[in-house]
């Protein structure tokens, strides 16, 4: 089992993607909380931070960057993140990733290339 | 040369040695052109009138590598076309000093790259026979005034005196080759201007023999640039051949420049000539026989700045599915003074062409997977002599189609291969808006495929089986979810369009556009993203509506279809 009951924070508003996501993270091991918007991933955050977290570039209430900007200097935390992004978005990819944002994946989304990125991103954690 | 080469050591180089190997690669280099090219043309700067000296390669035997080059051109034609058309919008945008460096830097690349590519094209076709040459009447003054207003155009701020003077008495009108004429000057001015510092450059045009019939025409570039070294001056008009630095620079990249206006000179049964002395200048004359013609009617000359007006008020319906190229047409037809309806659906066009006075349609056949023909047969066969009359030129990128006889038995006027200059598009549009053109469409010589209302929609479930592991139970979560989210997107489009709201449009577009895609439902997904576009650029409330109703009407077989992709693989 590649996840290893690894814990990971899913932020995504489309249903149809996050449904398939959080189906094959499950598969591989992890254990998947799912954000639907930024209120929820604020929820989940204060619950404690994930050790690892999928967000989407853009989300009501809450942008991928305002996620990555919010665990980095306010919760100081090292999470590895990975961005979901999508056509148009990127300028926002390269905010996100000098924000300190680990990695990204543009839309449309292969489960198996996130889980490739999943597990790297761990693995160097 | 291979046994020269294993002996070889550069630090042991002696002079000699030098000579040898630079003669067995000079050998070795005509071997391989002689071969390529066919027999190599005749080293001399003086060719007489009679003098042919373009021996066309034997068909047969070139056409394989005719072909090859060919292909290669056009493959490198397509990216090229690509680079120069992004590297115009960036130039829209707001760039810093850097960045607008930067893309000049690409933009004068790549115009470098498509000349070569049009050079060696050129050059292919020359050298194997087939490039053809006009017989029409044409008007030599305006030719003239024409050249000299593009090459004003390239003088800009240059400190340098440019004059043509046309000597008195050369008949108006006379028989041959205009563009080709027109090709030589702008290719022998345009080089004498960009590289002339200071001083001038000068065109004399005048007689030189007159004949019952004939005129034999002497044209002389002059200018007081730097000038060709006396060693230079035989091999300039050679392909391939390199001489100093500054020559290579002046005469093309390729080095195919000066030999294929040579060639051309040849072809149309003249010759050319060049004088120069380093440091003063260079001057070079070209004379070629013209028959003489008949006073031609007024209503298709215009003159090159009255052109630009002759757009004005035009309505141009453009039909175009890439969103780069949409932008660039919509850009140049509108500075040119055009209203421009622009449409990828072969419907919402048709009914565009009943409903608007439409003076022009320019084509990508390619669109809708290569429906572009059929639409055209549709437009021919309109009732409507409004309609059917419409001139329609093809906008293509596909060569194999170079012929023109062949567009004209599609059914278009008219046709220009990408990638084009603007200049050659606005004479291509005045072209074919005369009244000539309009009361003579072209009719279509073999009907081509019938338009197809309603290709049976085959949704391949299959890849996403595959991302849900083979559980039939996710793969069917899956698609209720996209069913709700398609329901969703009807509804919030239809409020959003009542409200002409254009926001909700484009985030509602956005929004299910990623499901869509998911089950690679192609046809659904397409009608969205004219939807996203459209909200996004040009706001065209009734295209909107229309599109949204195709969607309607698109769905239920779509989902049909997805119903029973799901049965099918539930029963394995």
């Amino acid at each position: 089992m590649t996840g290893n009951g690894k814990s990971l924070l899913l932020a995504e508003d489309d249903e149809l993607l996050a449904s398939l996501l959080k189906f094959r993270l499950e598969k591989a091991g992890y254990q998947v909380n799912w954000a639907c918007d930024g209120k929820q991933v604020k929820e989940m955050l204060q619950q404690g931070v994930p050790d690892i977290i999928v967000s989407d570039i853009m989300m009501p209430y809450f942008s991928g960057i305002e996620l990555v900007d919010y665990l980095r200097n306010e919760l100081n935390s090292k999470v590895p993140i990975i961005i979901i992004s999508s056509a148009g978005n990127e300028a926002n990819v390269l905010n996100a990733f000098e924000l300190g944002a680990n990695d990204f994946i543009s839309k449309p989304v292969s489960p198996s290339e996130l889980l490739v990125r999943v597990g790297r991103e761990l693995i160097k954690v | 040369m291979e046994r020269s080469l294993n002996s070889f050591s550069f630090e042991e180089l002696s002079a000699t040695e030098a000579s040898r190997l630079q003669h067995s690669f000079q050998s070795f280099k005509n071997q391989l052109e002689g071969k390529f090219w066919g027999e190599k043309d005749e080293k001399s700067t003086e060719i007489g009138l009679a003098d042919q000296n373009i021996r066309p390669v034997h068909p047969g035997k070139n056409q394989g590598e005719l072909k090859l080059i060919s292909s290669v051109c056009h493959g490198m034609k397509n990216p090229l076309e690509q680079i120069i058309t992004s590297s115009e919008l960036m130039a829209e945008g707001r760039l810093n000093k850097q960045q607008k460096l930067h893309l000049q830097t690409i933009q004068s690349a790549s115009e470098g790259l498509v000349n070569t590519v049009n050079e060696l094209l050129e050059y292919s076709k020359l050298a194997a026979g087939i490039e053809h040459f006009e017989e029409i009447p044409f008007h030599l003054k305006k030719l003239v005034r024409d050249v000299e207003y593009l090459c004003n155009t390239l003088i800009l701020d240059k400190q340098i005196e440019f004059k043509v003077h046309t000597a008195p008495g050369i008949p108006d009108h006379l028989i041959g080759d205009p563009s080709k004429l027109s090709q030589i000057l702008l290719n022998l001015l345009g080089n004498a201007i960009r590289f002339v510092e200071k001083g001038s450059v000068r065109l004399e045009v005048r007689m030189e023999e007159a004949k019952s019939r004939h005129v034999l025409l002497g044209f002389k570039v002059m200018d007081t640039g730097n000038g060709i070294p006396r060693r230079d001056l035989t091999s300039v008009f050679n392909s391939y051949q390199q001489s100093d630095h500054q020559t290579f620079e002046k005469y093309g990249g390729t080095g195919l420049g000066l030999s294929i206006i040579k060639k051309i000179i040849g072809r149309m049964s003249g010759g050319i000539q060049i004088q120069s002395e380093p440091g003063k200048g260079t001057a070079l004359s070209f004379q070629i026989p013209f028959l003489m013609g008949e006073k031609l009617t007024a209503t298709n000359q215009k003159t090159a700045r009255a052109r630009v007006d002759a757009l004005k008020g035009m309505n141009v319906l453009v039909f175009e599915d890439n969103p780069l190229n949409q932008k660039l047409f919509l850009q140049r037809l509108k500075t040119w003074g055009c209203k421009v309806y622009m449409t990828e659906n072969v419907y919402y066009g048709l009914q565009l062409l009943q409903d608007k006075p439409i003076d022009l349609v320019l084509m990508n056949p390619d669109i809708n997977g290569n429906n572009g023909f059929a639409l055209i047969n549709k437009i021919r066969e309109n009732p409507r002599k409004s309609v059917s009359c419409t001139p329609i030129i093809a906008i293509s990128a596909d060569y194999r189609n170079s012929e023109e006889a062949s567009w004209r038995d599609k059914g278009c006027n008219d046709y220009i291969m990408t990638p084009y200059n603007p200049e050659e598009l606005l004479y291509k549009i005045i072209q074919n808006t005369t009244d000539m053109q309009r009361n003579n469409p072209p009719t279509i010589a073999k009907m081509t495929s019938k338009l197809e209302k309603h290709k049976p929609e085959e949704v391949d479930l299959v890849p996403v089986l595959e991302d849900c592991m083979g559980q039939v139970s996710m793969l069917e979560d899956l698609i209720i979810l996209y069913k709700q989210n398609v329901l969703e997107f009807i509804g919030a489009t239809r409020i959003h369009l009542e409200q002409e709201d254009f926001e909700g449009l484009a985030f509602a577009s956005h929004k299910v556009k990623c499901g869509l895609k998911m089950l690679n439902t192609q046809s659904l997904t397409a009608l969205v993203e004219q939807i996203h576009t459209i909200s996004r650029t040009n706001q065209d409330l009734k295209h909107l509506k229309f599109l949204h109703q195709c969607f309607l009407e698109e769905y239920p077989v779509v989902e049909a279809a997805i119903d029973c992709e799901l049965l099918k693989l539930k029963k394995k």
